[in-house]
């Protein structure tokens, strides 16, 4: 019985006083900043951009635009949090937005702090604008019918999903970016029609962005950083070497000098070797299992002839679009692929830093070998 | 004082709870924080290191299984009177209590710093640690049965973490271990030395030793335990370098932690709030287990009560947390313990080993002598 009446008092006492350590949060005086755009307005002072949800029950509107500025990212918030009668949570930003000039300028400043706060998550996207991040955010928010801090989120990391563009959270960028010889990329977003759309990959020296690629080279960097499933895939093909070939009944109507195929890609991955250490010489293999979902014209798949001149036809396709790629990438000093790892693991001592690499990387030599292996064409051949 | 401590039956455990004893006293704070010890020192061969750390762990017990086999029953404390002499022996078995006690303090400190760093910042250490120590206090006062229970308990409430691991885990990078043998020896055994933190804590074998029943088997549950917190650290250690890049693990305090942001599941977001919090199972049998050693080797030697010296030893921690909430305070303690850690948990049974064998011939030849 004692013993009972001391545990009643004790739980008791815990839970009324417990319950005061620490500062209460109620959810409907916070505002939870979903998505934030961070760009450098005149002489280092920072503008953000920030979309919040509110939880309060007079509101109709769950989320809105908030403005403030600072010298630090933190110090904007601050500034923010004055015009707005909730209190500012940064624990669930999915997603931050940065001006193109504020990347010019390098955006390790911005990104490495937030590291340091634990509360931050680390599976955050990141993304550039095209012109600035308010200007994509605030026309975002009046156009689209949606809300604007989801929609963002949610068109990245569908993209991401689908294999379209590279995964691109807090944690990778700053991952890559520390490790030596390889420079981290993030998607452009831009507002040609009133919302935003993906329009490019942006490239990184280090942490400042040196230019951009047009998005369907997003999936030639992605097969770099992991095997990829699922993504599709589109080649335009000469018909000349199909000529002979063709289904013989549509044979006279066929006048079109190109055709077009979307293809699945069921497994795409890469494999990097040095071959030659004191010329850098690299050979890269990248191996495409794809299966036919569309194709412009009717060339004959079944025959296996026609397949293997297919195939060759694809690679060579692809071989000038990485040479194309990698020649851009040499021109900006950029190294999406991550080069400069490989050569830093087959280099004697095995260091290497990111200055030593900028220095080499347009010197270097690369042979792509593409390999694209059709498996299946469908239902029709 | 005794040498050889009389047990009572009812109050011995068997030898298999060992395995979760040491587990759980090895296991704790340390793991956390971790790969950035080893990493700064031995960089992408840490894991070799890891690995001569737990040879020499298994070395170091087996020694302390040499030293205890000679007597009957006895535990560091009877040993050391033995063989030292009353005041000797008694002034070394009281730097032991001191040095549980510097490794209990460090372990709630770390602990409650890790909890103001990830959910509660404004928080006070002293709530925290009338929390923790209440529970310990509640342990203790069970005795030893019910402190193997928790422990027992907590071990599997704890170990569903590492499911969790899988996220990180295959986003983990070969090329940061690449290229491989890279570090010179002496790096490696630098590196080895700066798991003694996480490593230390089956020195608690010289003190729980008398109260196992089938001394017989105890010898395979030690190894294991050691073996299993050998493969926890090597498995934290082995992801934080190949997840994180070389300089971003340089300076990240809290690495195994931080593997888990990147965790999220539909019904939970953040699941590295969870973690934090559920990290209190993993480190409360830590505290539980030195807490007992404290009060249990000051009954041994000074026959005071074991609440009494349960309740001065929670007080005089509570004001030592309330004082000592700066960060680099806190690290130095850690440091401390560290060193002297590595000298009484690794260093001291090899020196003891042979004493007790010199003096065990001597006392044979003795009896011989005289009969």
């Amino acid at each position: 019985m004692r013993n009972t009446l001391r545990l009643v008092v004790l739980s008791l006492l815990l839970i009324t006083s417990l319950t005061g350590c620490v500062e209460p949060k109620s959810i409907e005086d916070l505002g939870i900043i979903n998505t934030r755009g961070v760009d450098i307005i005149e002489d280092d002072k920072i503008e953000t951009t920030l979309v919040i949800y509110k939880f309060d029950s007079q509101n109709q509107e769950l989320s809105s635009l908030v403005f403030g500025e600072g010298k630090t990212i933190k110090g904007a918030r601050q500034n923010a949090n004055y015009k707005t009668s909730f209190q500012l949570t940064p624990g669930q930003i999915r997603f931050e937005l940065f001006g193109k000039e504020t990347a010019e300028k390098g955006l390790l400043s911005f990104v490495d702090t937030q590291i340091r706060d634990a509360r931050v998550s680390d599976t955050m996207y990141l993304a550039i604008s095209e012109t600035t991040a308010k200007d994509v955010i605030t026309q975002g928010h009046e156009g689209a019918a949606v809300q604007i801090g989801k929609y963002l989120f949610e068109l990245i990391e569908q993209n991401v999903e689908d294999n379209i563009i590279p995964r691109v959270t807090l944690q990778d960028f700053l991952h890559i970016y520390y490790d030596y010889g390889h420079d981290p990329y993030l998607p452009v977003l831009s507002t040609v029609t009133k919302s935003p759309t993906l329009s490019a990959i942006a490239l990184f020296q280090d942490d400042k962005y040196v230019g951009q690629v047009p998005l369907k080279n997003a999936l030639l960097i992605n097969v770099f950083n992991k095997s990829i499933e699922n993504a599709s895939l589109e080649v335009q093909l000469p018909m000349q070497p199909f000529k002979k070939y063709m289904k013989s009944e549509r044979q006279d109507e066929n006048d079109e000098d190109t055709a077009h195929a979307l293809m699945k890609i069921l497994r795409g991955n890469s494999k990097t070797k040095l071959t030659n250490l004191q010329n850098m010489q690299f050979q890269t293999e990248v191996t495409f299992n794809v299966t036919m979902l569309e194709l412009s014209e009717e060339i004959d798949l079944k025959n296996p002839k026609v397949k293997e001149i297919f195939e060759k036809e694809v690679e060579k396709n692809f071989k000038k679009q990485y040479e194309q790629l990698f020649k851009k990438l040499q021109e900006f000093n950029s190294d999406p692929f991550g080069y400069g790892t490989i050569y830093r693991i087959n280099k004697p001592g095995g260091k290497l830093t990111d200055a030593e690499w900028h220095n080499k990387f347009p010197d270097i030599n690369v042979d792509f070998k593409i390999e694209f292996i059709l498996k299946g064409h469908g239902t029709t051949p | 004082m005794e040498i050889n401590p009389k047990i009572k039956e009812n109050l011995r455990i068997r030898a298999f709870y060992l395995f979760f004893i040491i587990t759980s006293i090895q296991v704790g704070v340390g793991i956390m924080g971790a790969p950035m010890y080893i990493f700064t020192e031995a960089e992408q061969d840490s894991w070799l290191s890891i690995i001569i750390a737990f040879v020499y762990v298994l070395l170091v017990i087996f020694v302390m299984f040499r030293i205890l086999e000679q007597y009957e029953n006895a535990d560091i404390f009877g040993i050391q009177v033995d063989i030292f002499g009353k005041w000797l022996g008694k002034i070394l078995g009281t730097l032991y209590i001191i040095y549980f006690a510097a490794a209990l303090l460090s372990v709630i400190l770390t602990y409650i710093d890790v909890v103001k760093v990830f959910i509660f910042p404004e928080i006070s250490s002293l709530i925290i640690g009338v929390l923790l120590i209440s529970l310990i206090i509640y342990c203790i006062y069970g005795g030893l049965k019910v402190i193997i229970g928790v422990v027992f308990i907590f071990f599997f409430s704890a170990h569903w973490l590492l499911f969790l691991l899988y996220e990180p885990a295959i986003r983990m990078e070969l090329d940061h271990f690449q290229p491989f043998f890279q570090a010179s020896f002496p790096e490696l055994l630098k590196g080895a030395r700066a798991t003694a933190y996480s490593f230390a804590g089956f020195e608690i074998l010289l003190l729980i030793y008398p109260f196992i029943q089938n001394k017989e088997s105890a010898k395979f549950p030690a190894y294991f335990g050691a073996f299993w917190s050998f493969g926890l650290l090597l498995i934290g250690t082995v992801i934080s370098i190949g997840y994180f890049s070389a300089v971003q693990l340089k300076e990240l305090e809290w690495a195994v932690l931080s593997l888990f942001k990147i965790v999220s599941l539909p019904f939970v977001e953040r699941f590295d709030y969870i973690v934090v919090a559920e990290w209190m199972m993993v480190a409360l049998p830590n505290m539980i287990l030195l807490m007992w050693a404290i009060t249990y080797g000051i009954k041994r030697m000074y026959k005071v009560p074991q609440t009494k010296t349960l309740f001065i030893t929670s007080f005089i921690l509570l004001i030592l947390i309330a004082f000592m909430s700066n960060h680099n305070i806190i690290i130095r303690l850690t440091d401390l313990v560290a060193k002297v850690g590595f000298w009484v948990v690794y260093v001291y049974p090899f020196i003891l080993f042979p004493i007790v064998l010199l003096k065990k011939r001597w006392q044979r030849k003795k009896e011989s002598e005289t009969r």
